[in-house]
């Protein structure tokens, strides 16, 4: 009874792990392109509207990215 | 998205000439003609284009021809994670150097000398131009960050 809800998992981390290559993949040529320049602020929210995904996976690349050096994660500043 | 830095534009370069000094010589052992051709071709394209996506993907293609004849995949894989850290450069290379007349063609001179059997010399050919590409963008950043 397990082999359906495995694969189902299988196939989600897959889509998940697709999703992820497609947004470093935009990321890298919007960069290249300079629709995001040096400095330049990337909202998750934003950036998951540009390429059509949720903010989780957004989310993950950008940490990759920092890691990478290419991005710097910085906290909401709260309005006054 | 990070800001260049000088610094950081000087570090990848060191490391990227460490490593391309490190596979050359056991890259050219195992480079055809065909490898050649083929990347020499696509140096030839990076002149031309000025487009920053191509730069990008020409660059990776012809870095992928040599390190992957040198075998030497942990090499491979730091080098690649300089590129991908470098994304931010390209735009920059070419904003520097627009006129494909007189863009420094370090990896056609690279190919040149291999070609011929000279590893020495195309290293020490290739990192001339290379350090002239670097130190430009180097001044550059300087220059903005006094700006």
């Amino acid at each position: 009874m397990r082999g359906p809800f495995v694969q189902q998992r299988r196939n989600d981390q897959q889509e998940t792990e697709e999703a992820r290559f497609l947004v470093v993949k935009k990321i890298r040529e919007a960069i290249l392109d300079e629709t995001f320049k040096p400095v330049e602020r990337l909202p998750e929210e934003q950036v998951g509207k540009m390429f059509s995904v949720s903010r989780s996976p957004v989310r993950e690349v950008l940490l990759a990215l920092e890691k990478e050096g290419t991005v710097v994660m910085e906290p909401i500043k709260e309005q006054p | 998205v990070k800001p260049l830095s000088p610094q950081e534009a000087m570090d990848i370069a060191d490391l990227r000439l460490s490593l391309i000094t490190l596979v050359a010589r056991p890259a050219y052992r195992h480079l055809s003609p065909t490898d050649f051709d083929l990347g020499y071709g696509l140096a030839k394209q990076m002149t031309r284009t000025n487009n920053a996506k191509e730069y990008f993907e020409y660059d990776r293609r012809f870095w992928d021809i040599i390190f992957e004849k040198a075998q030497r995949p942990i090499l491979w894989e730091v080098f690649r994670q300089l590129d991908d850290r470098l994304t931010r450069y390209n735009p920059l290379v070419l904003k520097l150097f627009p006129d494909q007349a007189t863009r420094p063609r370090q990896r056609e001179v690279l190919i040149e000398f291999l070609r011929k059997g000279e590893v020495d010399e195309a290293v020490r050919a290739f990192k001339k131009l290379y350090l002239e590409v670097v130190h430009r963008i180097v001044d550059h950043l300087k220059t903005e960050d006094v700006g």
